[in-house]
């Protein structure tokens, strides 16, 4: 088909033509970076947490009083909890994952006090069941035995240690970990006893997500922590029934929270899926608005030429020619717009990437997003390209 | 002749009721969008304090590791919290008019009655001045007087929300409530108070609410009072066993404090700075500071930039959304065009019975106008639901929303808008030839 006359036909009334063409421009630009954005950050919130993560319970107290004692607390709450139906597997972890808090400290390979080669990771506190009851992967080594668990306050018995596959390779490359020591600050000797292949740890913006230390120890004055894996299905269900329980047999203590993981997980991401939506949003309205502007401007274009219509169908030519005439017009506009938001969504990506902290776009994220537009583009203008291919061609030799 | 012109755009949107439509709903969701984020903005970058940005200072000293800066990105600052002795250091200073340490901790509270299971709050520690510092407003009774802040008196503030769930909303000042292993005296109750940013403390999270219950810094030692906000650390120390360990820790090289001065003149604000700058040479001198230039005193405003409290996220958005305003009018632009365009029959009669372009610019212009007022309230709608969905997805359930600025900045930007995109198709209108279209009539 010959574009020059659809081609001179637009330049006589070049303002339609060139709004279209700019809505479509920014409309790429802005859909090919928010694309960027929301499949960075939901790769972001999808990352495996190394645990089971789906079924896991996480429950809290705090002890208060003279009488208060830990380990008695420990022992007659792991009987109540496992003796709960739906309960799998419960295990002391002082505090829950993936909450945004937590501690962080350094070790090294070396026995000198604060050694220069110390490397940075989250470390918890877990007994002999937590493993299981995690649902983490022991990839080398062993679990520790139910003897290793620091049952008292004191703080030279923090000896025995599990880390991730993530941490043993900063502190030991590629050489095996198990059994080898790793020094705290003071210098301190850790053994570790083994292997766990992945865990995420405390804080979801931390580099180190993926480098945990767990210790041998129920350490903790006043307040105790349980990771609680539940039958597949029911974590959420198993809240309150957990949370009744442990009021229930000891009321010489507060149950400060009961939550499972993914409600911690959640709040954990929850920057990132409020702009997962609010980029979606956008660009669904964005979409949407400029599609309604391309089928205005069709529609308005097909009023004002009904007239030219009517003289082309009469001069022989087909219903299907009138269609191809506004198909290629759209096609036509929405391309050129669509180059220049090509060009704009590159210039974004570049100047985001120097004003904020943001990653340089993929490339090819333009590409999906300037394809979408085009058939958006072409959709948007059949309607009112269908209705011109109606207009009969007597209407030429009306003159009115 | 404005009354005039209004009655005619008025006649003329009903006129076209569809495009009008389109038009006032183009305004309406570019309105509503931006000023969605506009308001998320205003929220994260208010600063709850700003009549006294001139007044409170968060003075910054640095005695972190000699070898490593606090933060590689700020190698010219201090950490933003202080170690317990720097902080008793900087308390000896009577330079300020007020002066606080403060920390967030938290314990389990008991009551009276047994309806009521016991359960945990979290609190903070601090000095009275924290109340007139920051104007913390009270519904009952005050804060302690000066010789509580000794520590030896047991007395505690307590929150609005936790006096309601303790003793029914009632005045409770000169009771008593038990919190961890002692009893308190109430000494004051606080009226609703809820800062956003939470820009006393923002080491937790600049979007938290405040504190529960309030008690004497000094208390810390009795109670031992746990650290709930950050604690950091650059030295490994040995705290020793048993009841060294609190004591060793507070002394410590690890911080935790929050520390503030209200510097009401210039003359004390240059005695401070001079007051911290001989307290950070002293320091380097036994070998205790490595960076003693780093020394400063932050406004409320330049605290809230240093933590960076407005994130990326945020300024992203708002951008994006309005590029998206900018499509929406472009959109009207196309639709007033397509409408103005429709009348040139009418238009063309008006001049030939004697308008001059100017009078009929003008009158297109008024009905821009009066779309954009009409699309701009119900932008104004569509942003205050906005906000209420951007709020309950970030959980913000503080008071914080839309307010008088932002639905003015709204109207102002919908007309504005609306006017901006009328001008081109205004224009175009008045430059065709009456005698063309009057022929065919």
């Amino acid at each position: 088909m010959d574009i020059k006359p659809i081609f001179s036909a637009m330049l006589r009334n070049k303002t339609g033509p060139i709004l279209i063409a700019l809505q479509v421009a920014i409309t790429v630009a802005i859909v090919s970076i928010s694309g960027f954005i929301i499949s960075e950050r939901i790769e972001k919130v999808q990352r495996p947490t190394g645990m089971d993560d789906a079924n896991l319970v996480f429950a809290e107290i705090a002890g208060f009083g003279e009488e208060f004692d830990q380990i008695a607390t420990y022992h007659q709450d792991l009987k109540a909890l496992e003796g709960l139906p739906g309960v799998v597997s419960v295990g002391y972890m002082n505090r829950p994952p993936l909450t945004g808090g937590g501690s962080s400290s350094t070790f090294s390979t070396s026995p000198e006090p604060d050694s220069d080669d110390s490397k940075g990771t989250a470390y918890w506190n877990i007994d002999e069941r937590a493993v299981d009851a995690l649902g983490l992967n022991i990839i080398a080594g062993r679990n520790f035995d139910i003897t290793e668990i620091n049952r008292t306050n004191d703080q030279d018995m923090q000896a025995y240690a599990l880390v991730t596959e993530a941490y043993a390779k900063d502190l030991f490359g590629e050489e095996s970990a198990v059994d080898k020591l790793m020094y705290n600050g003071l210098g301190e000797p850790i053994r570790i006893v083994g292997v766990i292949d992945h865990m995420q740890g405390a804080w979801v913006g931390w580099d180190k997500l993926d480098r945990n230390v767990l210790f041998s120890s129920l350490r903790g004055e006043t307040s105790l922590g349980y990771a609680i894996r539940v039958e597949p299905g029911l974590a959420d269900s198993m809240v309150p029934v957990i949370e009744t329980k442990l009021q229930e047999i000891n009321r010489n203590r507060v149950v400060t929270s009961v939550r499972t993981l993914h409600e911690f997980m959640d709040r954990s991401y929850r920057q990132d899926t409020a702009m997962i939506k609010m980029l979606v949003a956008v660009s669904t309205l964005l979409v949407a608005v400029t599609s309604l502007g391309i089928v205005g401007l069709a529609a308005f274009n097909v009023n004002q030429r009904r007239k030219q219509i009517g003289t082309r169908r009469a001069l022989g030519a087909t219903r299907a020619d009138i269609l191809k005439h506004f198909l290629t017009e759209a096609m036509l506009i929405t391309s050129v717009g669509a180059a220049l938001g090509v060009a704009l969504a590159f210039a974004m990506s570049f100047w985001l990437g120097t004003q904020f902290n943001l990653p340089k776009m993929d490339w090819w994220y333009v590409v999906p997003a300037a394809g979408g537009l085009l058939v958006i583009g072409v959709l948007s203008v059949l309607g009112p390209a269908r209705r011109a291919t109606l207009i009969s061609p007597a209407l030429a030799t009306r003159s009115v | 002749m404005f009354s005039y012109y209004l009655k005619l755009s008025l006649l003329s949107i009903k006129r076209n009721p569809i495009l009008s439509t389109l038009m006032m709903a183009a305004i309406a969701v570019g309105i509503g969008a931006f000023i969605t984020m506009l308001t998320v903005y205003h929220i994260q970058s208010g600063n709850p304090l700003w009549y006294k940005n001139d007044q409170v200072y968060h003075p910054q000293i640095d005695m972190w590791n000699p070898d490593q800066p606090y933060r590689e990105s700020k190698p010219d600052s201090g950490p933003d919290l202080f170690t317990y002795r720097d902080a008793m250091a900087l308390h000896e200073s009577d330079i300020p008019t007020y002066k606080v340490a403060t920390f967030k901790t938290g314990d389990v509270i008991l009551p009276e009655s047994d309806e009521l299971a016991p359960f945990r709050d979290v609190g903070r520690m601090t000095y009275n001045d924290f109340f007139q510092i920051f104007d913390v407003p009270f519904l009952y009774g005050g804060a302690w007087d000066d010789r509580a802040d000794q520590g030896g008196e047991f007395v505690v503030v307590l929150s609005r929300e936790l006096n309601d769930k303790l003793f029914g909303g009632e005045n409770s000042v000169g009771e008593r409530v038990r919190i961890g292993d002692h009893e308190f005296t109430v000494t004051g109750v606080l009226d609703e108070w809820y800062p956003v940013p939470k820009f006393y403390d923002l080491t937790n999270g600049a979007f938290q609410g405040p504190e529960e219950y309030f008690m004497p810094f000094q208390l810390l030692h009795t109670l031992e009072s746990p650290q709930w906000g950050n604690t950091n650390c650059w030295k490994s120390e040995d705290y020793g066993t048993g009841d060294e360990v609190y004591p060793n820790f507070v002394n410590g090289e690890c911080i935790w404090i929050t520390y503030w001065v209200q510097l009401d003149t210039e003359q004390q604000q240059e005695e401070y700075m001079d007051f911290l700058a001989a307290y950070s040479s002293e320091q380097a001198e036994l070998g205790r500071s490595a960076r003693p230039e780093n020394q400063t005193i932050n406004t409320v405003e330049e605290w809230l930039e240093w933590n960076e409290v407005v994130g990326d996220d945020n300024r992203v958005l708002v951008g994006l959304s309005f590029l998206f305003l900018v499509v929406c009018l472009l959109n009207t632009v196309g639709l007033l065009l397509a409408k103005f365009m429709g009348r040139a029959g009418e238009i063309s009669v008006r001049r030939a019975l004697g308008a001059s372009r100017l009078d009929v610019f003008r009158q297109q212009l008024i009905e821009c106008g009066s779309i954009g007022v009409v699309g701009g309230m119900a932008g104004i709608g569509l942003a205050a639901l906005g906000v209420i969905a951007v709020k309950k997805m970030y959980s913000f359930s503080g008071p914080a929303g839309m307010d008088m600025e932002m639905v003015v900045t709204a109207f102002v930007t919908a007309i504005l808008a609306s006017i901006a995109a009328g001008l081109w198709p205004a224009w175009q209108i008045t430059r065709v030839p009456p005698a063309g279209y009057l022929k065919t009539q």
